[in-house]
C-alpha cells in the first residue's frame, strides 16, 4: 500500500466509521492468537491488552472468551505483553513465521494491589503504579459496565476506597458531595477536577450563580450537577488520584484530586458489537418517612428503561469504537419523568509506525424535573407533608389521621400541585479530545493533546396562575401573577497540553523515566437569566409577557504552566520521584507571579530484597512495598475575585451604581502540602492484600470569604488568610479466601479516618459557610474546630427535663465523619455466574434536622416527647418559643451503613444463543437494597449547602429532601 | 520489522504535521490569546471620573436607601406590638422581644445602614469629586441619604461605629451626625421640595434626641412649607428591591399578622398589580403635627395639643384609602402559629378588663376591604375632644402615632427598644470591645417579655379578642423613663 492511500484511509476513517478493511499484506506476515484466562479459576479474561514489543501502536484486546488475535506481524522473534487491571503483567517470547499463526495462551495471576497497572494521571505520561509513591485507583471497563450506576459519582461511590461520595438528594441529576482526604478549602468545592482523555471538563457540583433556587437559602438539594451528565458508556478506564503529592503536576487546580476518564478508541480485530437493555423500576425508600401516607401522596414505583448499543473494531492502521445510549426513567416522584441520551465515539489511527492519532467525541443530553425542597417555602410537598406544614394551607397536618374525605381533599391538592409544578432542567454537553502521539525512537514518547468541552444547561421554572391558585397563593380568578424564569449557563473549556517522556537505563540496574510538559486550560462560563412576570397560562416563552427582565454573569479563567518529573528506579527496588510544576493563573492578583509546586516520592520494594527472601518466601509474604511522598497542590481562587469593582443594578429602568467587590491584588491559590507514607502488603500469594497509609496535609493561604465588620458597609472579600489541617489513616484490604477452579470469593474493605481542623483564620472572625442563622443553626469556620461544624443554642437539662441553662453559639456537631469507608464481596461461581455486593459507611458525623424540629414546632402528634415537657412548660407551653433554644435536640449522630448494590450476573453460554450472539449476559441488580442509620432521619438527604457557585458543600442538614430511591434493574446484554 | 526505515518515513510524514500544529498553536496563542482574560465587570478605576458617574452613584444610593429601609421596617415592626411573625423566616426572636448581638437581622440591619452611610461618604468625597456635572442639589440629596443612615442608626441602635471600622459612638452622637448632614443638605440645596424633606428629617432627628425646641421649630417650618408634605420611598417592581413589607402583609400564609386592634389598618401596602409596588411614606407631615402636639403636652398645654391633634386628624382623614381584595389572607385558620380573628363582628379590648369595642377587625373573606395606605387612625374627633389631662392626651397621641406610622418601622423606637452592636463588628473592628455595654440590646423594664406585646386571647365563638397589654397606656405610665417619650 502506498503512503498516499494509507493517508487517504486514515483521513476517511477519521470521519466515517470504518468497516474494518484490511490494509496489510497478510502473505508476508504472520500472526499470534490465543486465549487469556485467570490462573486460579480458569475463567476467561476480557479486555486484557496484548502489546507487541511494548509498542503502544500495536495493541489488541481479548474478547469475552478471553481470545485475541494479532495479525500482520513481521516474521521473527517478538515479545507479547499482556496487561489487565487487577492482574500481574505477563510477557511471553514468541516466534512468528510468515503465513503462520503462533498460539500463545496466557494465564494471568490476580494482583489486587494492581501494581503493574500503567497510569497516566498525575504523571505526565504512562508509568507503572509500582513506581509511584502515591495511591492511584484504576477502575476498568468491565467493572464500569457491570455497575448499575447511572452517573459517575454514583459509580465511584464504592469504587474509590479513600473517597466519600454522597448524593445530596434522590432526584435525577442533582448535586453530590465528594470528599477525599478531608476538607482542604472553605471557599472551594471539594469535587475533584475531571478530565476526559486529557481534556478538562465542567465539574460544577453546586448551584450556578444564575440558576433555579428551589431550595431556599443555602440548601442545595435541587441544584443540578455537571457530574450527572458525564458519559458512562464506552469507557476504557477511570483513574483517580487524591490531592497532594499525587496531583502536584496539575498545579493550581488539583488540591481535591483528579478523576480522569479514558474512553475507548477501538481494538484491532473483528468488528464486535453489543446491544444492552436495562429495565426496572425505582421505588421510594420509605424507611425514614414519618407519615405512612406521604409515600402514597408523592411517590410511586417509576419504570426505568435504558438501551445502549455499540460497535468496536478496526485493523492495524485504524480502530474505532462507537456507542449510543438512551434512558427514560419515570422516577420515584409522581411527575418525576426524566430522560437521558448519549453518543460516544473514539478512533485511533497509526500514522506510520511511530505516530498515532486518537480522537474522541462524547455527547450527552438530559431532561429532568426539579421539585421544591429544603427551605424553599411556598409549595414544597415534603415540607408540607413530612414537616407538618400542611396546616398552613388549611389541612390537618396529622395526615395519617385524616378521614377518607379529608384525605381525598389533601390528595387532590397534592396531585394537582405536583402536576402543575413545572421546574425543569435540560443539559447538553459534549467533549472532544485529539491526541497526536509520536515516538521518534523507542525511548522517547511524545504527545500533544487538545480538546474542548462544552456544557449547556437551561433551567426553567414556569409558574402559572393555575398553580398559584391551586396552591392557595392567590385567589381564584387571578390572571396576572404567572411567571417564567429561565437560566442558561454555557460553559466551554479548552485544554491543550504537550508532553515528552524519556525512558532510559543506565547500566542494567538504574532506570530513569523523565517527563516534561506544558499545559494550558481556559474556562469560559457565561450565564444569563431572563424572567417574565404577568405571563398568560400556557405560555412557554417570554414573548408577550407583561414584564420581562434579564441579567447575566461571566467567569473566565486561564491557567497555564510547565512541569517536569523524573522517576529513578535502582534495582527495581529503590524508586525516587521528583517533580515540579510552575503555574500562572489569571485569577491571581496582579502582585502575584508564577506559583511553583514541588513533589518528592520514595518507594522501597522491600519485598524484592534478596535478603528478605532468604527469610520469608513469596508464598507467605508475596508483596511488601513501602512508600512515602510529599507534594504540594493548589486551588486557584474564583475568577475575578482579585479585582476591585463597582456593581451596577437596574433601578427603575436606570443605571445605579454601588460598591462591588473590595478586591485583593495579592490573591493567590491556596496551597495544600501533603506528607504521606504507607505500605502495600501481600500475604499468602496475595490471598490477603493490604494497603496502609497515613497522610497529613496542611492547607496554607487558605481562601476565606469572611465577612468584614458591618460598619464597612462592604461585602465579603476572598483573601488568603487561613490554615487548615487534615489528617487521616487509609486502610484498604482485599481478601480472596477461596480461589479455585470454578469458585472465587473476593472480599474488599476500606477504612479511613479523618481529623479535619481549621488551625488559623488569620485574624478573621469566625464566619458561617452553611446553615441558616445564628439563632437556629449554622455551619461555622472557626479556629480549632472542624470546617462547617454545627453551631447553635445548646440547652442543658436537669434530671426532670427542665432547662438549667442555654449555651449560645455552642458546638452541636460536625458534618464530616471521623471514620468512613466501604466494603464489598464478589463471588464467582463457575465461569458464568457472579454475585456481588458493596456498601459504604460512616461514623462520627452529625446532622441537624429541620424536618424533626418542624414536626415538633407544628405540633405533629407523636412528637410530644421530642422536647421534655418540663422544658416546654418553662416557655409557657409554646413550642414556638422553645424550639430554637434546644437546637441540640435536633442534632443527631449520622452513623450509617448503606448497601449500594446487590448484583447477580450470569453469562449465557453461546449454545443457548442465536448464531451471531456472543458475550451475552443477564444481570439483576438492586440499588440501595438496605441500610441502617443511627439518626431518626435519612442521613444521606444531606443538603449540600454550597452557598455560591463552586463553593464548599459541607452538608450537615436534613431538610425536606427526597431520599435516594431503591432501584431494581434487569440488564440483558447481547454481544455479537 | 523495518523500524528504522519506518521511523524515518514517519518522521518525514509527521514532522510537517507537527510543525503545522505547533505553528497553529503559536499563531493561535498570539491571535486568540487564550490567557487573555478580561473582567466583564467595571472596576472602580474605570468608574470614577467616567461621564455621569455622580448621577449613577446617587441613584445607587437611593436604591441602597430602599434596601436599608426595607430591613429596618420589616424587623422593627416585628420587635414592636404592631406585627407578629406568624410564618416567615424573618427575625424569629424580635417578637419576643429578644435583641441579641448574634442575631443575623441585627447584623444585616447595621450592615445595610453602614453601606448607605459609606455610599454617601464615598459618593461625596470620591465620585462627586471627579464629576463636574454634579450639582449642589445632587450633593444635598447624597447628604440627606447619609443623614438617613445616621438617623436609622440613632433611632434603632444602642450605639454603632460612625465610620468604617471606626470607634463605636452613642446613639445621641449618631443622631447628631444625622442632624449635621440634614442641616448641610438644606444649606446647599436650591430645590424647595427636597428641602422640605430635610426639614422634616431634622424635626424627626431632634425629636428622638429630645430637643423639643428644635424639633418643634423644624416641624412648624415643615407645615408652613407644605401642610400635606409626603416623601415616598419608591421601589422597583421589576428588578427590585421590592417592598418587603408589602409581600409579608399580602401573602396567603398569614406571614405578618397585626395585633387585632390594628387589623383595620392592614394591609397598608396592598398588591396593586405585578408592575407596581406600594411606596412607603417614610417622611410625612403627620409627624410634624405629632411632634408639635407632644411638645404642647410636655408644656401642659392640653388645649393646644387637642387643637393640634384635630388638625392632624383632618390631615389623616384627607389621606388616600384603597379598596383591596384581601381574601387570600387566611386569618381565622390554623395557618400560622396563632389564629387571628377574621370578621368585623369581632370586638376587641385594648387590655384585659377594658371595654369591648367594634370596628377594629375587618371581614376579609367576603369581598374588598377599604384600608388607608398612607395614614389611618381609629381615633375620632370626639375622642380628642374628650381629652382632659396631659396623660390622656399623650395616650391618644401615642395611639395615633402607632396607627399612623404602622408599617413604617417607627414603633420599636417609640417603645424604647434598641438593637446592640453585632458580634461580627465586635470581632472584626479593632475599635470595638468585647463585653462592652453596647453588645446588649436595650429593652426597657416595662416591656412585657415572652411575646407579651403580641399576645391576645381570642374567643372565636364569642367573637372577642382581648389584648394582653395596651402598650400605649404602659408608655404613658412610664413617660418619665429615659427610654421613651423624649420630651417628658
Amino acid at each position: 500500500m502506498t503512503r498516499r492511500s494509507r493517508w487517504t484511509a486514515v483521513f476517511l476513517s477519521a470521519f466515517l466509521i470504518p468497516l474494518g478493511a484490511s490494509l496489510a499484506n497478510a502473505q508476508s506476515t504472520g500472526a499470534i492468537a490465543g486465549r487469556v484466562s485467570e490462573a486460579s479459576t480458569g475463567r476467561p479474561l476480557e479486555s486484557a491488552q496484548i502489546f507487541v514489543n511494548d509498542d503502544r501502536n500495536r495493541v489488541v484486546r481479548s474478547d469475552a472468551k478471553g481470545q485475541y488475535h494479532l495479525a500482520n506481524l513481521n516474521p521473527g522473534s517478538h515479545t507479547i505483553t499482556i496487561r489487565l487491571i487487577g492482574f500481574s503483567n505477563k510477557s511471553v517470547p514468541v516466534t512468528v513465521t510468515a503465513g503462520g499463526t503462533a498460539t500463545v495462551n496466557v494465564q494471568l495471576v490476580s494482583q489486587p494491589l494492581g501494581l503493574d497497572a500503567v497510569v497516566v494521571t498525575g504523571q505526565g505520561a504512562g508509568i507503572a503504579k509500582s513506581r509511584i509513591a502515591t495511591p492511584v485507583d484504576v477502575i476498568g471497563s468491565e467493572e464500569i459496565a457491570a455497575s448499575p450506576a447511572t452517573r459517575i459519582d454514583e459509580l465511584l461511590q464504592t469504587k474509590l476506597p479513600g473517597a466519600q461520595i454522597r448524593m445530596t438528594s434522590g432526584d435525577a441529576g442533582t448535586t453530590s458531595i465528594i470528599r477525599t482526604r478531608g476538607v482542604t478549602s472553605v471557599s472551594n468545592n471539594s469535587t475533584p477536577v475531571i478530565y476526559i482523555d486529557g481534556v478538562r471538563v465542567d465539574n460544577l457540583n453546586t448551584i450556578a450563580t444564575l440558576g433555579l433556587n428551589l431550595s431556599g437559602v443555602r440548601s442545595q438539594g435541587a441544584a443540578t450537577s455537571a457530574l450527572a451528565d458525564l458519559p458512562l458508556d464506552n469507557i476504557d478506564r477511570i483513574e483517580f488520584v487524591p490531592g497532594g503529592a499525587a496531583t502536584t503536576l496539575y498545579g493550581s487546580d488539583a488540591a481535591n484530586g483528579v478523576i480522569q476518564i479514558f474512553t475507548k478508541h477501538g481494538v484491532a480485530g473483528r468488528t464486535t458489537g453489543f446491544f444492552e437493555s436495562r429495565v426496572g423500576f425505582d421505588t421510594p425508600q420509605t424507611q425514614f418517612l414519618f407519615f405512612k401516607r406521604t409515600s402514597d401522596l408523592i411517590y410511586r414505583n417509576g419504570l426505568t428503561q435504558g438501551y445502549s448499543a455499540g460497535i468496536d473494531g478496526g485493523n492495524d492502521a485504524v480502530t474505532y469504537s462507537a456507542s449510543g445510549n438512551i434512558r427514560a426513567n419515570q422516577g420515584q416522584r409522581i411527575d418525576g419523568d426524566n430522560r437521558e441520551f448519549g453518543l460516544q465515539n473514539g478512533m485511533s489511527a497509526n500514522l506510520g509506525q511511530t505516530a498515532k492519532y486518537q480522537g474522541a467525541l462524547t455527547y450527552n443530553q438530559s431532561d429532568a424535573p426539579r421539585f421544591r425542597n429544603g427551605n424553599s417555602g411556598g409549595y414544597n410537598a415534603l415540607w408540607l407533608l413530612e414537616d407538618g406544614r400542611a396546616s398552613a394551607l388549611g389541612f390537618n397536618n396529622n395526615i395519617d389521621d385524616l378521614s377518607p374525605t379529608d384525605y381525598a381533599a389533601l390528595k387532590s391538592f397534592i396531585t394537582t400541585a405536583e402536576a402543575l409544578q413545572n421546574n425543569t432542567v435540560f443539559t447538553r454537553s459534549w467533549t472532544t479530545s485529539h491526541t497526536l502521539s509520536f515516538d521518534p525512537i523507542p525511548s522517547i514518547k511524545t504527545h500533544a493533546t487538545f480538546g474542548l468541552n462544552n456544557r449547556f444547561s437551561k433551567e426553567q421554572s414556569i409558574v402559572t396562575n393555575q398553580f398559584l391558585i391551586a396552591t392557595k397563593s392567590f385567589p381564584s380568578g387571578t390572571t396576572n401573577q404567572g411567571s417564567i424564569s429561565d437560566y442558561e449557563r454555557n460553559y466551554t473549556s479548552f485544554t491543550a497540553d504537550v508532553g515528552l517522556q524519556h525512558t532510559g537505563n543506565i547500566g542494567s540496574n538504574l532506570s530513569v523515566i523523565t517527563s516534561l510538559g506544558a499545559q494550558l486550560f481556559r474556562n469560559d462560563d457565561a450565564q444569563v437569566q431572563y424572567t417574565a412576570t404577568n405571563v398568560r397560562d400556557g405560555a412557554q416563552t417570554l414573548a408577550g409577557a407583561g414584564v420581562s427582565s434579564s441579567t447575566d454573569v461571566a467567569y473566565r479563567v486561564a491557567n497555564y504552566g510547565v512541569f517536569g518529573q523524573t522517576n529513578i528506579s535502582l534495582l527495581s527496588r529503590y524508586t525516587m520521584e521528583l517533580g515540579l510544576r510552575v503555574d500562572k493563573n489569571t485569577a491571581f492578583g496582579q502582585n502575584v507571579g508564577a506559583q511553583s509546586y514541588p513533589k518528592i516520592g520514595l518507594v522501597y520494594a522491600l519485598g524484592d530484597e534478596p535478603w528478605l527472601r532468604s527469610h520469608i518466601s513469596k508464598d507467605v509474604l508475596s508483596e511488601l512495598r513501602l512508600r512515602g511522598a510529599y507534594g504540594v497542590a493548589g486551588q486557584f481562587p474564583a475568577p475575578f475575585a482579585n479585582d476591585r469593582t463597582i456593581a451596577f443594578n437596574s433601578f427603575n429602568t436606570q443605571q445605579s451604581a454601588t460598591f462591588g467587590q473590595p478586591g485583593d491584588l495579592n490573591l493567590k491559590p491556596e496551597r495544600t502540602g501533603t506528607l504521606e507514607y504507607g505500605a502495600d502488603v501481600g500475604l499468602f500469594r496475595d490471598i490477603a492484600t493490604f494497603s496502609i497509609g497515613y497522610y497529613t496535609s496542611r492547607t496554607t493561604d487558605a481562601l476565606m470569604n469572611a465577612p468584614p465588620a458591618p460598619s464597612t458597609g462592604l461585602g465579603s472579600q476572598l483573601r488568603n488568610v487561613g490554615v487548615i489541617s487534615n489528617k487521616g489513616a487509609e486502610l484498604r484490604m482485599t481478601l480472596v479466601p477461596i480461589s479455585r477452579q470454578g469458585l472465587r470469593l473476593t472480599l474488599t474493605g476500606a477504612y479511613n479516618t479523618l481529623d479535619n481542623k481549621v488551625l488559623s483564620l488569620g485574624g478573621v472572625p469566625p464566619f458561617a459557610i452553611s446553615g441558616y442563622s445564628a439563632s437556629t443553626v449554622q455551619g461555622m469556620v472557626q479556629e480549632g474546630y472542624p470546617v462547617g461544624y454545627l453551631r447553635g443554642n445548646k440547652a442543658i437539662f436537669d434530671s426532670t427535663g427542665k432547662i438549667t441553662s442555654i449555651q449560645q453559639l455552642a458546638y452541636l456537631g460536625k458534618p464530616t465523619p471521623d471514620k468512613f469507608g466501604s466494603f464489598g464481596a464478589t463471588l464467582d461461581l463457575g465461569s458464568r455466574l457472579t454475585l456481588s455486593t458493596n456498601a459504604d459507611y460512616q461514623y462520627g458525623a452529625q446532622q441537624q434536622s429541620f424536618d424533626r424540629a418542624f414536626r415538633y414546632l407544628y405540633g405533629i402528634k407523636g412528637t410530644e416527647g421530642y422536647v421534655p415537657a418540663a422544658a416546654l412548660a418553662q416557655y409557657g407551653g409554646s413550642r414556638g418559643a422553645v424550639w430554637q433554644n434546644v437546637m441540640n435536640l435536633w442534632v443527631e449522630n449520622t452513623n450509617y451503613v448503606a448497601f449500594r448494590t446487590l448484583t447477580v450476573d450470569y453469562k449465557l453460554g453461546d449454545r443457548f444463543l442465536p448464531r451471531l450472539a456472543k458475550n451475552t449476559r443477564v444481570s439483576f441488580s438492586v440499588t440501595n437494597p438496605w441500610r441502617w442509620a443511627s439518626s431518626h432521619w435519612d442521613p444521606e438527604t444531606d443538603l449540600s449547602t454550597a452557598s455560591n457557585q463552586g463553593g464548599l458543600a459541607i452538608g450537615g442538614y436534613n431538610y425536606a429532601t427526597d431520599s435516594a430511591p431503591r432501584s431494581y434493574i434487569l440488564t440483558l446484554h447481547f454481544g455479537f | 520489522m523495518r523500524r528504522n526505515s519506518f521511523a524515518r518515513a514517519s518522521v518525514r510524514a509527521v514532522a510537517p504535521m507537527l510543525t503545522l500544529v505547533a505553528s497553529s498553536l503559536l499563531i493561535s496563542c498570539g491571535e486568540f490569546k487564550p490567557t487573555d482574560v478580561v473582567n466583564p465587570n467595571v472596576t472602580d478605576k474605570a468608574f470614577i471620573g467616567s461621564p455621569g458617574a455622580g448621577a449613577v452613584w446617587l441613584l445607587g444610593t437611593q436604591r441602597q436607601f430602599v434596601i436599608t429601609l426595607n430591613d429596618v421596617v420589616v424587623n422593627t415592626e416585628l420587635a414592636s406590638d404592631n406585627y407578629f411573625n406568624n410564618y416567615t423566616t424573618f427575625a424569629q426572636k424580635f417578637d419576643v422581644p429578644v435583641l441579641e448581638f448574634i442575631d443575623p437581622q441585627v447584623t444585616t440591619i447595621q450592615s445595610d445602614i453602614a453601606t448607605l452611610r459609606e455610599m454617601g461618604t464615598f459618593g461625596l468625597d470620591t465620585v462627586f469629586a471627579h464629576d463636574s456635572s454634579v450639582t449642589p442639589n445632587n450633593r444635598a440629596e447624597l447628604l440627606f441619604y447619609r443623614g438617613m443612615a445616621n438617623l436609622f442608626a440613632g433611632e434603632n441602635f444602642v450605639a454603632l461605629p460612625a465610620s468604617a471600622n471606626g470607634p463605636i459612638v452613642t446613639w445621641q452622637i449618631l443622631l447628631g451626625s444625622a442632624i449635621a448632614d440634614f442641616t448641610q443638605a438644606r444649606s446647599i440645596s436650591t430645590d424647595p421640595v427636597a428641602t422640605q424633606s430635610y426639614t422634616m428629617a431634622l424635626a424627626r432627628a431632634y425629636y428622638r434626641l429630645g430637643d423639643k425646641a428644635n424639633a418643634v421649630k423644624e416641624a412648624t417650618a415643615l407645615l408652613a412649607a407644605n401642610p400635606t408634605f409626603i416623601r415616598n420611598a419608591v421601589f422597583d417592581p421589576i428588578n427590585g428591591p421590592s417592598n418587603t413589607m408589602q409581600s409579608v402583609l399580602t401573602s396567603s400564609v398569614n406571614n405578618f399578622q397585626p395585633l387585632p386592634r390594628l387589623d383595620f389598618l392592614d394591609p397598608k401596602y396592598p398588591n396593586r398589580g405585578p408592575n407596581i409596588q406600594s411606596p412607603i411614606a417614610f417622611l410625612k407631615a403627620e409627624e410634624a403635627h405629632l411632634i408639635i402636639a407632644e411638645g404642647l403636652l410636655s408644656d401642659n398645654n392640653v388645649a393646644g395639643a387637642k387643637d393640634r391633634l384635630q388638625q392632624l386628624l383632618t390631615l389623616v382623614q384627607s389621606r388616600k384609602t384603597e379598596s383591596v381584595d384581601d381574601r387570600i389572607q387566611l386569618r381565622g385558620r390554623a395557618g400560622g402559629k396563632i389564629v387571628y380573628p377574621n370578621s368585623s363582628d369581632t370586638k376587641v379590648a385594648f387590655a384585659p378588663g377594658d371595654s369591648l369595642l367594634s370596628g377594629y377587625v375587618l371581614t376579609r373573606s367576603a369581598g374588598n376591604i377599604v384600608v388607608p395606605t398612607i395614614s389611618g387612625t381609629s381615633v375620632t374627633s370626639a375622642r380628642i375632644n374628650a381629652i382632659t389631662t396631659v396623660d390622656d392626651g399623650l395616650y391618644v397621641l401615642y395611639l395615633m402615632r402607632q396607627e399612623i406610622f404602622i408599617g413604617e418601622g417607627r414603633r420599636m423606637a417609640d417603645l424604647g427598644l434598641r438593637m446592640p452592636v453585632a458580634q461580627t463588628e465586635i470581632l472584626a473592628n479593632p475599635n470595638a470591645t468585647a463585653g462592652a455595654a453596647y453588645t446588649q440590646g436595650q429593652i426597657p423594664p416595662f416591656i412585657p417579655l415572652a411575646f407579651g406585646m403580641d399576645s391576645f386571647t381570642y374567643d372565636a365563638t364569642a367573637k372577642t379578642a382581648v389584648m394582653a397589654f395596651d402598650m400605649n397606656r404602659i408608655l404613658v405610665q412610664n413617660k418619665t423613663s429615659p427610654f421613651v417619650l423624649p420630651f417628658e
